[in-house]
C-alpha cells in the first residue's frame, strides 16, 4: 500500500486529462449543535492535483466545542454536526473518504476522554463507514489525531447518479463527569480517493 | 414540499425505473415536519432521494439540528425531558397502487448515568385508518455514546396505505428520559431516514 503514503489525491486509475474538469463544491448544508447555521463552518476542497481532483475535504469549525464541569449542562458534553455535500465531478468518476485528521484543542483531566467520530455514506440509507479517534486525559494541548480506513472499508459514491455525501460528525466527552474538561474541534481534514467507474 | 424548511437537495436518478409510472403520476405531494425536536424555522435538513428515477423518492432523510435532544438535571426544565418530531407524508400514486414504509434508519446518542434511562420511539401510521406500529430503542445508564436502529420489515412493509383511499402517512418520533429526574442525562435523535415502497393493490381486494 505504498500509494497511501503519497501526498495529494490518490487515484486508482490513470487520470484522463482531456475529459477531466476541476472538481468543485455544488452545495454544502449542515445542521447540529456544533455547527449553528451562520458562519460556523467553512468547507473547502484542497490538495488538487494537476488533473483537477481534490485530495482532501477540509472543514473548519468556529464553535464546535464539547465541555463539562460543575454548572455546565449535560447537553454540552456532546456536540454534533451533520453535513450534506454535493460535488460537481466529472462523469465517470467516483470518490470515497479514506482518512481523517482531527485538529483541535483538548483540555482533559485524567479519567476523562474525548471521542471524535465521523460517519459517511452516499445514498443516505446505505452502507456507511466510520472514522474515529479517542483522546485520553490527562491532555492539555492542541492536537492532531488521524484515522484511516482500509481499502475494503471505503464507501464509494455511486456512478451515474448525483448522490450527495452524507457526513455525520460528533465529539463527546466520556468518563468521569464531575471535573471540568473541554474538547474543541477546529478542523477536520478528510482524505479523498478517486477512481474511474467501471 | 415544506417550504419553510431548508430543502437540501433533490437527487435525480438516471437509471431505469422499476415501475414505469408516467411523468408526474407518482410523487410526494406534501411532506411536513414539526415538533419540539424540529421546530418551525429550525435548521432541520430534509433530503429526498429518487433511486430508480420513477419520480417518487424512495428515501428521505432528516438531519436534525441540535434541538432534538432530551435532557434533564439541575437547572434543566422538565419540559426538556421529552422532545418530539412528527412527520406527515402525502404521496400521489396512480390508481391501483398503495405505498408503505419499508423501514427507517435512526441514529443518535445518549449520555446516561446509572439510575437514568432514555427511549427513542417511532410510531408509523396511516392517518385515521390503521393500527399504529411502534419501534423503539430503550437504553439504561451507564451509557455514553452513539446508538443506531434500523426499523426493518424484511420487505413486507411496516404499514401500508389503504387501497383506493388517500391517507397521509404519519411518522411520529420522540425521545424521552426515564428514571431519576434529578440525574443529569441526555439523549438525542440526530438522523432519521425512512424508506418508502409501493405495490399494486390486490385485484378486488380490500384495503389491508
Amino acid at each position: 500500500m505504498m500509494a497511501l503514503a503519497l501526498a495529494g489525491p490518490l487515484l486508482i486509475a490513470a487520470p484522463a486529462l482531456a475529459d477531466t474538469d476541476r472538481v468543485s463544491i455544488r452545495s454544502l448544508d449542515f445542521a447540529g449543535s456544533g455547527c449553528a447555521p451562520q458562519g460556523s463552518l467553512t468547507g473547502r476542497l484542497v490538495d488538487f492535483n494537476q488533473d483537477g481532483f481534490p485530495g482532501g475535504l477540509s472543514l473548519s469549525f468556529s464553535s464546535y466545542v464539547a465541555r463539562q464541569g460543575p454548572g455546565v449542562s449535560i447537553v454540552e458534553r456532546r456536540r454534533n454536526c451533520n453535513l450534506v455535500l454535493s460535488l460537481n465531478l466529472p462523469r465517470g468518476w467516483q470518490y470515497a473518504i479514506r482518512s481523517v485528521r482531527y485538529h483541535g484543542v483538548a483540555s482533559l483531566p485524567r479519567s476523562v476522554s474525548g471521542l471524535q467520530q465521523s460517519t459517511y455514506q452516499y445514498p443516505f440509507a446505505s452502507q456507511a463507514a466510520t472514522l474515529e479517534a479517542t483522546l485520553r486525559g490527562p491532555l492539555m494541548a492542541r492536537f492532531q489525531r488521524q484515522d484511516r480506513l482500509q481499502p475494503p472499508e471505503w464507501v464509494w459514491s455511486p456512478c451515474n447518479r448525483a448522490t450527495p455525501l452524507n457526513l455525520r460528525t460528533q465529539i463527546l466527552l466520556t468518563g468521569s463527569r464531575g471535573q471540568f474538561a473541554s474538547l474543541r474541534a477546529a478542523r477536520h481534514s478528510y482524505g479523498l480517493v478517486w477512481r474511474r467507474c467501471t | 414540499m415544506s417550504a419553510r424548511k431548508r430543502l437540501a437537495l433533490l437527487a435525480v436518478a438516471a437509471l431505469a425505473a422499476s415501475e414505469a409510472f408516467a411523468d408526474g403520476a407518482a410523487h410526494i405531494k406534501g411532506l411536513t415536519f414539526n415538533g419540539s425536536g424540529c421546530p418551525l424555522g429550525g435548521d432541520t435538513i430534509l433530503q429526498l432521494l429518487d433511486l430508480d428515477g420513477d419520480g417518487l423518492p424512495e428515501q428521505f432523510g432528516l438531519l436534525f439540528s441540535g434541538d432534538y435532544i432530551a435532557a434533564q438535571g439541575p437547572g434543566v426544565s422538565i419540559v426538556e425531558r421529552r422532545r418530539n418530531c412528527n412527520l406527515l407524508v402525502s404521496v400521489t400514486l396512480p390508481d391501483g397502487y398503495q405505498f408503505g414504509v419499508a423501514g427507517a434508519y435512526h441514529e443518535g446518542y445518549a449520555d446516561l448515568p446509572v439510575g437514568a434511562g432514555g427511549v427513542q420511539r417511532t410510531t408509523y401510521e396511516f392517518v385515521f385508518h390503521f393500527d399504529p406500529v411502534s419501534r423503539e430503542t430503550a437504553l439504561t445508564g451507564l451509557y455514553t455514546g452513539r446508538y443506531a436502529r434500523q426499523d426493518d420489515s424484511g420487505g413486507a412493509g411496516l404499514v401500508w396505505s389503504p387501497c383506493g383511499l388517500d391517507a397521509p402517512l404519519s411518522i411520529r418520533t420522540q425521545v424521552f428520559l426515564e428514571g431519576d429526574a434529578s440525574l443529569p442525562a441526555a439523549m438525542s435523535l440526530d438522523y432519521l431516514a425512512p424508506t418508502l415502497i409501493w405495490r399494486r393493490c390486490e385485484p378486488g381486494g380490500a384495503a389491508r
